[in-house]
């Protein structure tokens, strides 16, 4: 049996894996110098320098023996300032993380406790000279007397940025001992340019004390890289006191600066959680004899395949060493640092994989097997675990292929090639599609629902006598519908509702957007111009790259922008984090159908979307941040009372916030056109220019830094624990992106979500139009095409109107028409027992889905009856308290994510936190109440009553007849004259009043409410 | 066409054929009690007053029915009211010893540099059980042994509107749904009349109220909760002037004849019916709504009981009767919002003004509650975002000291709904900073009151992108000692 002569039974395992670990601190090492050269002055010693030690002309350095503790560098006080050592490193270091270690002695001239002492540790970009402070902006580390705080007066261990940015350490200097001090420099934003904003301090720190600081600052202004350090001491250092030092290092990592007693605690701490085996595996690992046998059998079952259960895949090499998500399963060469085996080998139950009750534990040799392997360098087999090939069979990322228009029986009926895909289904099925709508239904039914207003009563008069009706009269009807500019108000309120736009930041304060209008108004527009949607969706997600400039595009990136942004000043990191997660989320799911957002911490579960997916789709947009950009070309249309558009309390407060902010010099008002957007420091338009955001202390913009700014991976979400850096990309199982994405990446990915190979986009957006029309896509979750979504019902007619759409240059427009010239669409509402038997859920679409008016529409509807409605288009929005006065389409009433109108909570208006690719329809009680009884509702029932008498005059049967064609578009039936009629017969004084009871029973019917 | 005539076989015309017959045919009559219950019954009418998503009832025995979330939002100083702290005393103005500002988490603004205040309040023993309360809230501490406090709670977010939605919501993004929805989703309510979840707000000065705290997040929106104007009851309840009762109902009958034509033409349609139906329970809303909210009715006795007659009391006092008056008619959750507690400056004068305006008002809740045999049903929580510091907040002096916000440590309380009273769970280290026994975080205390309510937070789920979410988020501890 050969493999048993692979195990020695050893004690030395152990000894050997530590050896391994502390390989790993001393190779982040910097720089160090432990003062063992020859000579009396601190020399060439040491490692990583570019030069000796460059010493003080006015009271050097030295080396001094000191009796019983070898040797030291000795530094005196000169009661003045001055630099006694520094040195420059062989190269300026500028990585985001930088660890420094001294030993360190204070003996002052008497051993009195109170007399002040002054030492610091200074990092730096220059040297400066034998007299310079190293004080703007430059990280010290020492002792100081503390002026404030709770030890004011003694002498505290500190670190501080510059004289005045100082924190002060609980931890008092004692004279005489020896003391090993570690600082840390840190970046908040992980970019070469960044400065070191953050400096933090352990005194005598042990292994397990990283989240401990005895002190830390953070100042926004520091040093971005080192490349000279030096010792100093100042006028409180006293000429007779004597300051040892010894041992100093850099280091990129906390372990690697911890001295070596602290690094042996450090293992002997971080290691006695595990059952380190007592054997040992001394031969040659063989993958595929040795290793994957063990994985087959303890691993597989959780951790192969595409979507492994746990998330973590143990089959794919690259997976192994953590590609997507940034957190290595193994580090090759480094069993004890691996992940593998802190699970493989966890004394503890809870973390002990194979889980306890699912599982064995593995046996010693196999541990010992598993770390020789990752020992060894981590030998893999290609041809037996292949890297996958980033494919999916998922119907909803194959491309799309215009299928054929099916055969069916029931050609009468199918007239159109909608209308053939589903009849060919309901044949199927046995199902029977309803009868015709009247003409009256029908205007009603195409007016609510391409511009969501019901038709006047010429209108449906005009389009229901037959002495007018032409041959063409219904796509006559449509045309106009559909070039009205109304259409783009009800339709591009559906997109607002997918772009989660508002006009304030959200969150805590939700600080109005006085600019944002501008993007409602920019929907509207291009909807009512047809605008092609791969257009529509480049200037959305690129209008600032776009060449040439123009006003138009830098507007529309007001879909990136309408991402909420907190007022957490407390983390800034994860506040702009928060940020870019919002508009990568809303892109996935707006855009591609995808839930993009479960890719953010992890894998994501169920579809082929890897966390690396989610950081690639991130890193278009991290060189750029929201804010007011200021217009070029709009003078004309630029009003800028802002008071007009936002009610008086947010006004009020959006001031206030800007006054404090206009004192500290971060915010100034301008008259200038601006519209509220998104725009990159690195890759947009030169000429736009960024008015700061008003925001309780709003993300700096640097666009310095935000050019360089590189995308990482963030492990497991963390915004604190930045992975591998990243290039942009989509995700691979929808393709692959090119090795360059040219200057205008953001451009490049809308050419590509336009590309005819893009599964997604087109089959996305026409389920969404579908949607719209039947109240259902022909795939019933809009915006999830994943695995786990709804299948299409109708598969080869969602792929025909893709192809329609993307054949006819994305015309939205084209799209409508197909739908709504179809029978399908034509037909009456009818329930049928037979079909609803086969069909329930009418998902067949064997009768008009009735579904009831969103909000908008019923106010709108509303106010058109009362023929108060002021229709015109586009422009700031309507604050809440001039809404009686300004009785404009509830689009432009004030969208304030904290205040929505009325309307549009009471019946379901979108959160506009997230996309929002369906409105719910709930039945609830204070719905009939709003309706009833609101100060909004009683107004317009009297002036209907009032319109009313002004066209019927005062005889009741003419009245009533006008309020049921003002409302429901008909004349009231014999019975329904009489009884509305009943309604009205009382005292004359009364009359009035009675009228206006009768219309606002009629504008509550269902009949008004619901698309007939 | 003929009403009559289209009468056929399907299932909802069989009751309003019966229903018409009941009322006689021809009349608009304007009461269909029958076709109401049963569209709620069946869930396909989701008025506010939905129908349990649980067929068989809650998972556990329930030990409470309703729930009352008395919310004292900008932060009530643990120090000074229900966590004693001799120590303070003691170490006024000095530095925090560093045996405990070890402890203190890195949160900013924990105020750990600054010196240390005593509480400008006694502490004095109370009840049979000798809990110490603060001499802000004597009235409470009357009913101490019918409440338990947990002097343990802690979380990491102290900025307001996040705290606030940690505190309600379990998570601080705000895109939760509150623990109100969760429980109304779960048991419905047992108002017909009335919404299942009302949120009520006072003395709103302060941190803004975060509407997520009654929102429905993910949940379907029936389910959040309704704000109420305390003196003005349910919105949209009060008729336009020109309206009395026979108008209105001359009117709805006239709406819902209409309706019934209509659905008459189309057929079955339940959505349609659960519309006609909101109708008839809107009406009823309108009817017993006010009069739910009308105090005018109330005794001497009891307006005295809740301070209704004292300016100080009557806003708070007010709210309290009406939690009380709707608790009796079957409403579910009930939540009081009392704001202004964010004394950064001037600490004692304006706890004693939160005090002077609630600690009357609460008493009065409980012993009402008590009297009529309803605290038993009733879970009563008492408690803010997070706690105050034990330092005074940068350089004050005198009176103008305050403290800044401290969710490192601070207590709330629980009574009713089977809540073992008269006893202390957790305590925090001598100054108030951390707990030191039986830590409880803000999703252990709302599993806790879910499983009151005989909710298990691992069963009761909701699917929502296609995973299924629970209340607590990533499930809570529920503390097993409150419950006697």
């Amino acid at each position: 049996m050969k493999k048993d002569t692979k195990w020695n039974l050893g004690l030395y395992a152990f000894l050997f894996c530590l050896s391994g670990s502390l390989w790993a601190a001393e190779e982040d090492r910097v720089a160090g110098d432990a003062f063992d050269g020859s000579g009396s002055a601190p020399g060439k010693s040491g490692y990583g320098w570019s030069a000796p030690w460059k010493l003080s002309a006015v009271s050097p350095a030295s080396i001094v023996d000191v009796e019983g503790k070898g040797r030291d560098v000795l530094i005196k006080g000169t009661t003045e300032r001055n630099n006694p050592m520094r040195r420059e490193l062989a190269k300026p270091y500028r990585e985001s993380e930088l660890f420094v270690r001294f030993q360190f002695r204070y003996d002052p001239e008497s051993k009195g406790e109170d007399s002040s002492e002054f030492f610091v540790l200074w990092l730096d970009r220059l040297d400066g000279g034998d007299r310079a402070t190293h004080g703007d902006h430059v990280p010290n580390i020492g002792v100081h007397v503390a002026d404030q705080g709770p030890k004011k007066g003694k002498v505290v261990f500190i670190v501080r940025i510059g004289p005045s940015h100082t924190a002060w350490s609980k931890v008092e200097l004692v004279r005489g001992r020896t003391y090993q001090v570690v600082a840390r420099l840190k970046k908040s934003e992980d970019s070469e340019r960044a400065d070191y904003d953050q400096v933090a301090l352990w005194v005598n720190p042990k292994p397990g004390d990283l989240d401990k600081p005895a002190a830390s600052i953070k100042h926004p202004r520091s040093v971005s890289f080192v490349r000279w350090l030096g010792f100093s001491t100042g006028r409180k250092t006293e000429r007779k006191d004597r300051i040892f030092v010894n041992d100093l290092v850099l280091s990129r990592t906390w372990e690697g600066v911890l001295d070596e007693a602290a690094l042996e605690d450090a293992k002997k701490l971080t290691k006695s959680h595990l059952r380190i085996p007592k054997v040992v595996w001394s031969e040659p690992v063989d993958f595929k004899q040795d290793v994957f046998p063990l994985l087959k059998k303890h691993c597989f079952e959780c951790h192969k395949g595409a979507n492994p259960d746990s998330g973590y895949r143990l089959d794919v090499r690259s997976e192994v060493l953590g590609y997507s998500t940034g957190d290595p399963l193994l580090v090759p060469g480094k069993s004890l640092e691996s992940k593998l085996i802190e699970h493989v080998a966890a004394k503890d139950l809870e973390k002990r994989m194979p889980p306890d009750g699912e599982g064995k534990a593995l046996s010693d040799k196999e541990i010992a097997l598993l770390m020789a392997w990752i020992d060894q360098g981590f030998q893999w087999d290609d041809k037996l675990l292949p890297e996958p090939n980033g494919k999916s069979d998922h119907w909803a990322f194959q491309a799309v292929v215009r299928p054929q228009v099916p055969k069916v029986k029931n050609k009468d009926w199918a007239k159109t090639k909608v209308d053939a895909f589903i009849a060919a289904k309901q044949e199927e099925k046995g199902v029977e599609p309803s009868t015709e709508a009247s003409r009256r239904t029908l205007i009603r039914r195409l007016s609510l629902d391409l511009i969501g207003l019901p038709p006047t009563q010429e209108e449906v008069e005009a389009f229901v006598n037959p002495v007018n009706a032409r041959p063409n009269a219904y796509r006559l009807l449509v045309d106009r519908l559909l070039d009205s500019p109304h259409y783009g108000e009800r339709w591009g309120r559906y997109w607002l509702d997918l772009a989660r736009w508002a006009e304030s930041h959200g969150y805590q304060h939700d600080i109005p957007r006085p600019f944002a209008w501008r993007y409602r108004e920019y929907v509207v527009d291009s909807f009512n111009k047809d605008k092609p949607y791969d257009r529509f969706l480049k200037e959305q997600i690129a209008g600032d790259e776009m060449q040439p400039y123009s006003d138009g595009n830098l507007v529309a990136t007001g879909f990136l922008a309408a991402a909420r942004i907190s007022g957490n000043n407390m983390d800034k990191a994860a506040q702009r984090n928060d940020v870019l997660v919002d508009m990568v989320n809303a892109t996935g799911s707006a855009v591609l159908g995808l839930t993009m957002e479960c890719a953010q911490c992890h894998n994501h579960k169920f579809d082929p979307l890897s966390q690396r997916d989610y950081y690639r789709l991130q890193a278009f947009f991290v060189n750029g941040q929201l804010g007011n950009l200021s217009l070029q070309n709009s003078a004309k249309n630029n009003p800028t009372d802002l008071e007009r558009w936002m009610s008086k309390d947010s006004y009020a407060f959006y001031m206030r916030e800007a006054k404090k902010l206009r004192a500290k010099g971060l915010f100034a008002e301008s008259d200038e056109p601006h519209t509220w957007g998104f725009y990159s420091a690195a890759t947009g338009d030169a000429g736009v220019m960024r008015m700061p955001v008003v925001n309780r202390d709003p993300i700096a913009y640097e666009p310095d830094r935000l050019k360089n700014v590189r995308a990482r991976l963030l492990i497991r979400g963390d915004v604190s624990k930045p992975g591998p850096e990243l290039d942009s990309g989509w995700p691979v199982v929808l393709g692959k992106t090119p090795a360059s994405l040219g200057e205008r990446p953001r451009v490049a990915l809308a050419d590509w979500m336009a590309d005819p190979g893009n599964p997604l986009v087109s089959r996305v957006w026409v389920n969404r139009l579908w949607q719209y029309h039947f109240g259902q896509g022909i795939v019933s979750t809009a915006s999830d095409f994943g695995t786990q979504g709804a299948k299409p019902t109708h598969p080869e007619l969602l792929d025909w109107l893709s192809a329609e759409l993307m054949d006819n240059k994305w015309s939205t427009k084209h799209i409508h028409r197909l739908i709504v010239m179809s029978n399908t669409y034509r037909q009456a509402r009818k329930h049928d027992e037979k079909n609803a038997e086969l069909d329930p859920d009418n998902r067949l679409l064997w009768n008009w889905p009735r579904r009831r008016l969103q909000a908008e529409a019923i106010r709108d509807s509303v106010l058109l009856a009362t023929g108060e409605l002021d229709a015109s288009i586009g422009g700031p929005s309507v604050p809440v308290e001039r809404e009686e006065s300004e009785l404009r389409r509830t689009i432009y009433l004030t969208q304030r994510r904290s205040e929505m109108p009325a309307v549009m909570k009471m019946f379901d208006g979108p959160e506009s936190i997230s996309s929002c690719s369906a409105r719910g329809v709930s039945t609830v009680a204070l719905q009939p109440l709003f309706l009833l009884n609101s100060e909004f509702m009683t107004h317009r029932a009297e002036a209907l009553a009032g319109k009313v008498r002004s066209l019927a005059g005062a005889d009741v049967e003419s009245q009533t007849k006008t309020v049921f064609l003002r409302t429901l578009g008909r004349q009231p039936d014999a019975e329904e004259l009489k009884n509305a009629k009943a309604l009205l017969d009382v005292a004359d004084a009364e009359r009035s009043d009675a009228l206006a009871r009768l219309c606002l029973a009629l504008l509550n019917v269902n009949e008004f409410i619901y698309i007939p | 066409m003929n009403d009559d005539q289209n009468i056929n076989a399907t299932r909802m015309f069989n009751h309003q054929v019966t229903r018409r017959e009941m009322l006689g045919q021809g009349t608009l009559g304007f009461a269909s009690v029958a076709l109401t219950t049963m569209l709620v019954d069946d869930g396909l009418l989701s008025a506010t007053e939905s129908a349990s998503v649980l067929p068989n009832g809650p998972h556990l025995p329930a030990r409470a029915k309703n729930i009352i979330f008395l919310f004292m939002s900008g932060a009530p100083g643990q120090a000074d009211t229900w966590d004693p702290k001799p120590l303070l005393t003691k170490l006024e103005g000095q530095p925090v010893p560093e045996s405990i500002a070890v402890n203190v988490p890195k949160i900013p603004r924990s105020g750990v540099d600054s010196a240390l205040m005593a509480s400008p309040f006694k502490f004095k023993k109370y009840g049979e059980s000798g809990i110490e309360v603060s001499d802000l809230l004597p009235e409470t501490a009357r009913m101490v042994d019918d409440i338990c406090v947990v002097r343990s709670m802690n979380h990491r977010i102290p900025v307001h509107g996040p705290g606030e939605c940690v505190a309600l919501t379990g998570s601080a993004i705000g895109d939760r749904p509150s623990m109100g929805a969760w429980m109304t989703y779960g048991l419905g309510s047992d108002s017909r009349n009335l919404p299942g979840f009302v949120v009520m707000l006072s003395n709103s000065s302060g941190p803004a109220p975060q509407r997520p705290g009654w929102g429905p997040g993910f949940l379907p929106s029936r389910y959040q909760g309704t704000l109420v104007d305390g003196k003005v009851g349910v919105p949209y309840t009060k008729m336009p002037k020109s309206y009395n009762r026979d108008k209105r109902t001359h009117q709805l009958d006239f709406i819902k004849w209409m309706n019934d034509k209509n659905l008459a033409k189309i057929g079955q349609d339940s959505e349609l019916e659960a519309r006609i139906a909101s109708y008839e329970l809107g009406y009823r809303m309108q009817s017993s709504a006010p009069e739910a909210f009308n105090l005018s009715t109330e005794s001497k006795a009891t307006r005295k009981l809740y301070g209704l007659d004292d300016k100080a009391t009557a806003e708070f006092g007010g709210q309290c009767l009406i939690a009380r008056r709707l608790i009796e008619k079957g409403v579910r959750c009930i939540q009081l919002r009392n704001g202004g507690w964010d004394a950064h400056g001037s600490l004692e004068s304006n706890h004693l003004a939160r005090s002077r305006a609630t600690d009357r008002p609460i008493a009065a809740l409980l012993e009402d509650l008590k009297q009529r045999g309803l605290l038993e049903e009733t879970l009563v929580v008492w408690g803010g975002e997070f706690g105050r510091t034990p330092t005074c907040e940068a350089n004050q002096k005198g009176k103008k000291r305050g403290r800044d916000h401290s969710p490192a440590g601070y207590t709330m309380w629980l009574a009713g709904g089977g809540v073992k009273g008269g006893q202390v769970i957790g305590s925090t280290d001598e100054l108030g900073y951390v707990p030191v026994e039986r830590p409880v975080s803000p999703s252990d205390m709302h599993a806790t009151m879910l499983h009151a309510l005989g909710l298990d937070q691992y069963k009761l789920t909701y699917k929502h992108n296609n995973r299924d979410e629970i209340p607590t988020n990533f499930g809570g501890e529920v503390i097993k000692e409150v419950f006697a």
